[in-house]
């Protein structure tokens, strides 16, 4: 069987191997990137077309109990968004909370070719491999929440954290999770008597320990364990006016700790936490002071969580914040406390272009984005679907690739906010190179997959095939182009076979699921497993025995080894 | 003596243990019987044990009474689910696909001579018309 | 692990029986049977004591009127031949199966254009409807455990219906921040005195069908407003001044609620007045609900359906993709108005659940059905297909009523020649494409 591929004379776009649009051939062999191909290999005709990586997006909440809760609350998101079966693919519902089918094929259609889910609660993380196992064609992995845990603010207040390193080991091989999500640390554990944290240095209730406590231990078991991404925060106050001053001190609660050459933690949706102001009505961006701060530094990176002007869902693990944004807003609200370890919220938004602090959001997003210097360093999400749909990706391409665009859409907002705004001013403008960097190369290296992201000499074969010519089109002048060509790849490649073609899917395969088969030395693990067998049912109503998940549970399990190569 | 009374019907414990042999007497036992207020019980003029007919505008179908031990609860009769009260529930959902099988109004009369129907029976009759 | 002599014990056992999925069951089997289930209460002894009892040993159809024992292969193509010939088949029941068969559901449903359905729909379908306008308030079972200091069980008899609720995971559990029963206060509302309301601190008898303006009632005195009636659901007002006293003065309070709410008058307008309940008493102290699911999956079917297809229960695919209106693309509507040529029922037993004229219609039509036992519904199958159970001779994923999902063991063999609910769904399914590939 000819498993072989030639993409032939595209003008490749890999920022990893400083690659920058040059014209040339890319080999396939065995779902690889290889030097060359045989004769006999299958030609794709790239001429004049956009060759990238597959898209790796680091933070889309796809799968698992609350965004199958949210999907169940809000039968009429579905409702006009349907896709019929082919005799290739399945039925299924989207817009903002798709049914897993149509998110696998929604996201091959864009030509990404890797997803994280960041957020499952350790409890239900098997309901999130069910859906990871029913989403097709993409490569995935999910990010298990340890903020809240009760198991990690004992050992941590206790400053055990070899244990608590033994303790995160055993989670991830149990759940088969890769790395380390902290949201609202503290606030959710405090939620669950219906309060919340509201800075670094408050004490969470009945466990006598501190946001900074929690976020430096974990960042200290991250060293540990090497784990191939860093810690990924929620800060405490999202979607508070004026919370930049602690995103800022989150950001720097962990500087002493970062190694060289590597991040010490990431800053989820960024936008949502960088307010100025005191309350809604003076709210101002903070990204400048964001942006700054990231730029001075070397241990941090972001994500933007780009606001798009549409209904959309907001879900997230911070459950006090949707409490208090059902309270604003009067949507319904939908709620679930899990035990001993963290929460979910869910509540349906609309943003709108007329308002003013929507629109101030949207301009946080584009703005951190255009005043961080590094692009290795700030990825671009929609942390999705809470700030808009992942199919809206192509428009904040555009947005970021040309001033005219946010020019075009800046004339239909709440021009108050425009004004109090920086972006107007701000002529950045991505080019090619930094978008693949944004959206596939950086992101796969800050997630420790070295073999994606970029389509280099043994990388996975998972390439995307634009129909737009970086050499000839100006992105700046004809975003409308570049954001078309971003919709419907012309080529999706995923492992070697094609699977889009015009937009189509054309082939369906089963992705793999990544996570991080972390270990500690054997002393430290039997002490675990003492600790564990005395605490656990005092915490949990399961059992340990059905807590832990198999390897054979995952469709296709791929184990990264800590620390080591792949 | 007959009574104006509304059926909740519903799980019991007896009719959870039998519902995976459904053709048993213990099944019979547990599901075709009507828990029934004591004070009830006396109004209709009958004993514990002896059989009443239950009918509405949907149907009519003849229980062992028994004493309840959840009294009391006058003028409500407790029936566990099954095809024997399924003959007086109605399956007008109201638009949202919950047939109304609780809060059922019915007349009970005492059934002096006649027979609770075995399940073999009640099927014949009801769905083949037989 | 133990082993003595021939005997097994299997510890850490889910049960198969009601939405608790209590997982520490202790199974001893010997010899290929079950000797007895440790921590299992009585519905789930009955359960395991049922794996003998009537059993169906081999397939059967009805030929001429007569049911003939056949093979699986015959049943299997009988089967799919009526569903790809349907017009508009009803898959229904899928509440006592496994995730993993769920999910072939689905997929045969889609593949038939038909409708699939679970018994979400006769259960707790209200409740469901009532989410899509309110949302809820709620929390995992452990939570209730370590927090509640008050716990209300409306409309629902867990002593019969839920053995081991009280002493696993609420008034009778012990918890980090609550020491067990002491710490903890017991309100019943229901229409009669049952077993629970026996145990309870505060009984609350109310009417029947009165549950909407009793909790409205609650709902009113939390926002200030005036009772203007002297009696609400059969009981003087000021009583329910004094509920929501008691309400809004706990540290943590739950509601669980059952079919009492889902099935009486109102229906899921009952559920939304709970639901805003529970929302509304959140501005003032911590308080959550959770319905009671009966069955050890049911949750399991509303989340496998509804992350395939957005929906939870009554999936219509005629069209092609799926379309959700309950009381239009419900089961129980289906049946009585006589719209379904066809179905196949798995895991249920439709013909005697179901009101009367809804059943009749049922089966006038051909009905395949899946099953481990005897039931109603087979005695009246066109084919009938013998399945193992799921939980005791075949594993599978299974979610609790707070959505914590639960894996299913294998404790013994299945009668000889018995295939699982998985196997035959998907040689029913594969049938069906070749015949519609051929067509």
């Amino acid at each position: 069987m000819n498993d072989e591929l030639i993409i032939r004379n595209g003008i490749v776009v890999d920022p990893a191997n400083d690659i920058d649009r040059e014209v040339m051939d890319i080999a396939i062999r065995g779902g690889k990137i290889v030097r060359k191909a045989s004769p006999s290999a299958k030609i794709i005709d790239a001429s004049g077309m956009l060759v990238m990586p597959g898209g790796v997006d680091i933070h889309s909440h796809i799968a698992g109990s609350k965004t199958n809760a949210a999907r169940v609350m809000r039968p009429e998101d579905h409702v006009r968004d349907f896709e019929r079966k082919t005799a290739l693919t399945r039925s299924g519902v989207g817009h903002s909370i798709p049914s897993t089918f149509t998110t696998g094929y929604r996201y091959a259609r864009m030509g990404y070719t890797t997803v994280i889910e960041p957020a499952t609660p350790p409890m239900k993380t098997r309901h999130t491999h069910e859906e990871l196992n029913d989403i097709p064609i993409i490569d995935k992995a999910c990010f298990p929440l340890f903020g809240n845990n009760w198991h990690v603010m004992e050992y941590l207040e206790k400053g055990d954290v070899d244990g608590c390193a033994a303790y995160i080991a055993w989670m991830l091989r149990s759940t088969k999770g890769y790395a380390i999500k902290i949201v609202n640390p503290g606030g959710v554990e405090a939620w669950h008597w219906g309060g919340n944290i509201r800075g670094l240095d408050w004490e969470v209730p009945n466990f006598g320990i501190t946001p900074r406590e929690i976020i430096r231990g974990l960042c200290k078991v991250n060293k540990i364990l090497k784990l191939p991404h860093t810690i990924h925060v929620h800060p405490n106050n999202l979607g508070k006016p004026g919370n930049y001053l602690n995103t800022i001190k989150t950001m720097d609660c962990v500087k002493d700790l970062a190694e060289e050459g590597r991040a010490a933690i990431h800053i989820t949706h960024c936008q949502f936490t960088s307010f100025k102001g005191e309350d809604w009505s003076t709210l101002r961006s903070g990204a400048e002071e964001i942006a700054n701060y990231v730029n001075k530094v070397k241990h941090v990176t972001i994500d933007m969580g780009q606001i798009i002007f549409t209904a959309t869902t907001t879900m997230t693990a911070d459950g006090p914040f949707e409490y208090i944004l059902h309270q604003l807003q009067g949507r319904k609200w939908h709620n679930t406390d899990v035990e001993a370890e963290t929460g979910a919220g869910i509540v349906p938004v609309v943003y709108k272009r007329k308002n003013f602090v929507n629109t101030t959001q949207w301009a946080i997003g584009l703005e951190l984005a255009l005043l961080v210097k590094d692009p290795w360093r700030i990825y671009m999400t929609t942390d999705h679907p809470n700030a808009g749909p992942f199919t809206a990706y192509p428009r904040v391409i555009s947005w970021l690739m040309s001033k005219k665009a946010r020019e075009n859409t800046m004339k239909r907002l709440n021009q108050g906010a425009v004004k109090k705004s920086n972006l107007p001013s701000l002529d950045r403008e991505y080019s090619f190179a930094e978008m693949a960097t944004v959206t596939r190369a950086a992101t796969a290296r800050a997630l420790g997959l070295k073999d994606k992201g970029h389509l280099g000499i043994g990388a996975d074969a998972d390439v995307s095939i634009y129909g737009v010519n970086p050499k000839e089109v100006d992105p700046s002048n004809d975003y409308r182009a570049v954001r078309k060509a971003m919709r419907r790849a012309a080529y999706t490649i995923k492992e070697g076979e094609i699977v889009v073609r015009d937009g189509e899917i054309v082939k369906v395969i089963e992705g793999k699921t990544f996570w991080a088969d972390a270990r500690v030395p054997d002393d430290m693990e039997m002490k675990l497993q003492s600790e564990l067998s005395e605490k656990f049912q005092d915490y949990y109503t399961i059992q340990a025995e059905n807590y832990v998940i198999a390897e054979d549970y995952l469709a296709r399990s791929a184990p990264i080894i800590p620390g080591g190569t792949r | 003596m007959e009574l104006k009374a509304i059926v909740v019907t519903g799980r019991s414990l007896a009719q959870g243990r039998a519902k995976e042999k459904k053709f048993t007497e213990e099944y019979r036992q547990a599901v075709a019987i009507c828990e029934v207020d004591p004070d009830d019980l006396a109004s209709l003029g009958i004993q514990a044990g002896q059989n009443v007919r239950l009918a509405n505008s949907k149907g009519s179908i003849v229980l062992k009474a028994v004493k309840s031990s959840q009294a009391p609860h006058r003028g409500i009769v407790f029936v566990a689910y099954g095809p024997w009260i399924n003959v007086l529930t109605d399956s007008d959902s109201d638009g949202t696909g919950m047939p109304t099988l609780k809060g059922i109004e019915a007349e009970v009369e005492p059934a002096p001579g006649e027979e609770v129907q075995d399940l073999r029976g009640l099927l014949r009759k009801n769905l083949m018309g037989r | 692990m133990k082993i003595l002599s021939d005997e097994l014990v299997i510890k850490n056992v889910v049960c198969p029986f009601c939405g608790c999925c209590c997982d520490d069951l202790e199974i001893t089997v010997s010899k290929n049977s079950i000797v007895s289930a440790k921590n299992a209460c009585a519905l789930s002894q009955a359960k395991f004591g049922s794996q003998k009892e009537e059993r169906i040993s081999t397939p059967r159809e009805r030929i001429d009127g007569k049911p003939l024992e056949t093979n699986y292969e015959k049943a299997i193509r009988h089967s799919a031949r009526i569903l790809a010939e349907a017009r508009y088949p009803l898959l229904w029941g899928w509440s006592c199966t496994s995730c993993e068969a769920q999910k072939i559901g689905v997929e045969l449903a889609e593949e038939v254009g038909g409708v699939i359905d679970n018994t979400t729909s006769t259960c707790h379908g209200p409740g469901l409807l009532a989410v899509h306008d309110i949302g809820e308030s709620s929390c995992t079972l452990g939570e209730v455990r370590h927090r509640a200091d008050l716990i209300i069980y409306w409309g629902c008899n867990p002593v019969h219906a839920h053995p081991r609720h009280m002493r696993r995971y609420s008034v009778q559990s012990e918890g980090r921040f609550r020491k067990g029963r002491k710490e903890r206060k017991m309100i019943v509302v229901d229409v009669r005195n049952t077993a629970t309301a026996k145990m309870a601190d505060e009984f609350i008898q109310i009417e029947p069908n009165s549950d909407y303006e009793a909790l409205t009632a609650i709902r009113m005195c939390l926002k200030g407003e005036e009772l203007e009636q002297e009696k609400i659901a059969g009981l003087p007002s000021t009583r329910f001044e004094q509920l929501m006293d008691e309400l809004i003065n706990c540290d943590y309070g739950v509601i669980f609620f059952g079919l009492g709410l889902t099935m009486s008058r109102g229906k899921s307008r009952n559920i939304d007045a709970a639901l805003s309940l529970v929302r509304d008493l959140n501005s003032k102290t911590k308080f959550l609900i959770m319905p009671m699911r009966g069955h050890f999956n049911v949750a399991g079917a509303n989340e496998v359906f509804a992350w395939q297809t957005g929906y939870p229960f009554a999936i219509d695919f005629s069209q092609g993709y799926p379309q959700y209106n309950p009381g239009d693309t419900s089961g129980v509507d289906i049946a009585a108005r006589g719209d379904c040529d066809a179905a196949l029922v798995i895991a249920s037993d439709p013909i005697s659940n179901f009101p009367l004229d809804a059943a009749k219609n049922l089966s006038s039509i051909p009905i395949m059905t899946i099953d481990p036992h005897e039931t109603v519904t087979t005695s009246v199958s066109e084919v009938v297909m013998p399945s193992t159970m799921v939980g005791i001779e075949d594993e599978g994923t299974v979610y609790r009523m707070d959505g914590v999902p639960l894996m299913l063991k294998k404790l013994i063999e299945p009668p000889e020649g018995v295939l699982p609910d998985t196997e035959i769904l998907s040689a029913i399914l594969k049938e069906v494409r070749a015949l519609n590939r051929g067509r």
